[in-house]
């Protein structure tokens, strides 16, 4: 096995942050501690701030890309991604015409965009049990022979 | 009693039977939370009151208007959540698009004031004239008389649109029929203004969203219009603003700068003078916004814009009072617009500043 075959992401060292992007990394870097402290999750919205491209780049480049990357179709996309800083996610959400309506970095154990909602449990197991009783009858005693 | 039914359903439950998947309507209060300048944090409470709350009463009022104001809120295009919390209202009184009409209509109003007394919401546009009897009724009602009984049972009056906001086009000079705002009317219960000629369809759903969920209006400015959406001018945030900084701009609306779109400042655009979200929030399903299109802004939700001079004469700092508008007033270009927006934002920071001292906010 080569060194490139080898499962194992070498890290390229990113550039220096600017003051700005330094400050929101600082920002980070404390509410991650306390997350992991206190399990205090919060966000910071990255719309109001203002960055340049290259200072979003920047931040992205520095945070460095995770292991999760999950997209939802919610009426418009969304995307929700862990940096490499894990615990840290970047959310991203866009309208029906595909417009960012927000974006965030939020700290915590898992966005509360990807968690399924008690309620939907709730339905989820009932139209499950319903499905279940309608099966006998809608297979028509059909086998699966795979 | 059907409609007691109906009221009493949540705007969560009207949401899921159109639906709307939990997950979306969390990403939509995310959305509201951050564009009405919330933490997204607080996307979470405000999907789990907003979800929990009433449909609320409403009582849509129409004056002095020419029914622009609906068309935007009602010609919606895509199913958007946005769309579908203007639709979760509970719709008790508008008389140009109920099917009662005449002494139905009138009853269906009383009856939901009746029902819904001190927490209904009253919707109004249009301007009030005060210069007669006569000069707008509905059945027969003055339209001051209508008003003031009508917001005594209100929770909040929002003021949709210019006319409502402002007085705009009834109140244009000489203002014949004496129209005036509808917060000169009604000045003991909370107001919010939704200014334009027509307003933005998605600020009226947040606006109506905050209130739902937290029972309160959101932060408004000193023209009593949602901070969020009337905090920066159309200029700060247009997309032409590089070329107005290098000093580019359009000479007529069909000249080479014009195509390559340069800033239209010298063509009349109000952006540098002019709050709102037209630029970020765009219309028409986020096609464009007037600028987009090529043509300037026009100042339509800043008050008395018809009587501010011609809608394509540059923005000049003659507009305003003060000596340093009349020293600014006789430099050209760009530097015109620039102590035209300075002198903007000054005269306001220091209404906001004395409005602090006196202690409203």
């Amino acid at each position: 096995m080569t060194r490139v075959e080898l499962p194992v992401r070498v890290a390229t060292p990113a550039p220096p942050p600017n003051a700005g992007v330094l400050a929101i990394l600082t920002e980070i870097a404390d509410r991650l501690q306390r997350l992991a402290e206190t399990g205090e999750r919060s966000v910071i919205e990255l719309q109001n701030i203002p960055m340049t491209r290259a200072d979003r780049a920047a931040l992205e480049g520095f945070l460095g890309p995770g292991e999760v990357d999950a997209k939802l179709d919610l009426m418009g996309q969304s995307t929700v991604r862990e940096t490499g800083c894990r615990g840290v996610w970047w959310v991203e959400h866009r309208n029906p015409e595909g417009r960012v309506v927000s974006e965030s970095l939020e700290i915590t154990v898992v966005p509360s965009i990807l968690v399924t909602p008690a309620e939907d449990i709730v339905d989820g197991a009932v139209e499950l049990q319903e499905r279940l009783n309608q099966w006998p009858a809608s297979a028509g005693g059909e086998q699966d022979e795979t | 009693m059907k409609r007691n039914t109906a009221a009493a359903r949540t705007v969560g439950s009207f949401l899921v039977d159109r639906g709307v998947s939990r997950r979306s309507f969390l990403k939509y209060c995310i959305a509201t939370a951050t564009s009405l300048g919330l933490s997204p944090m607080m996307g979470s409470v405000m999907a789990e009151n907003l979800a929990k709350a009433k449909r609320p009463s409403v009582i849509y009022l129409s004056f002095q208007e020419c029914t622009g104001c609906m068309e935007s809120l009602t010609r919606a295009f895509s199913p958007s959540v946005e769309n579908l919390i203007l639709n979760s209202i509970s719709l008790d009184y508008n008389h140009t698009l109920m099917a009662p009409s005449g002494h139905a209509a009138e009853a269906a109003r009383e009856e939901a004031m009746a029902e819904n007394y001190g927490s209904y919401l009253v919707i109004v546009d249009g301007a009030i004239p005060t210069g007669g009897p006569g000069f707008c009724t509905v059945a027969g009602h003055d339209a001051q008389d209508i008003m003031r009984e009508v917001a005594a049972g209100a929770a909040a009056v929002i003021s949709i649109g210019t006319c409502a906001s402002y007085g705009g086009i009834p109140k244009a000079n000489p203002n014949p029929t004496g129209a005036v705002p509808v917060s000169e009317i009604v000045t003991d219960k909370p107001v919010v203004n939704i200014p334009g000629c027509p307003p933005i369809p998605e600020v009226m759903a947040a606006t109506l969203a905050h209130f739902l969920s937290f029972g309160s209006l959101p932060e408004l400015d000193e023209f009593g219009r949602p901070m969020a959406f009337f905090g920066n001018t159309i200029h700060d945030r247009c997309y032409r603003r590089p070329f107005y900084d290098e000093g580019k701009f359009a000479k007529t609306f069909d000249d080479e700068g014009a195509r390559r779109g340069y800033c239209l400042y010298e063509l009349g655009c109000k952006g540098p003078t002019t709050y709102n979200a037209c630029a970020t929030v765009k219309w028409n399903n986020t096609t464009s916004f007037p600028i987009e299109s090529g043509h300037g802004c026009i100042g339509c939700s800043e008050p008395d814009f018809w009587d501010k001079g011609s809608f394509y004469a540059p923005v000049s700092a003659g507009l305003f009072s003060g000596k340093e508008g009349l020293i600014i007033g006789t430099v050209a270009g760009a530097a015109l617009g620039a102590g035209a927006a300075w002198n903007a934002r000054r005269k306001r920071n220091k209404r906001l500043a004395e409005q602090g001292e006196g202690g409203t906010s």
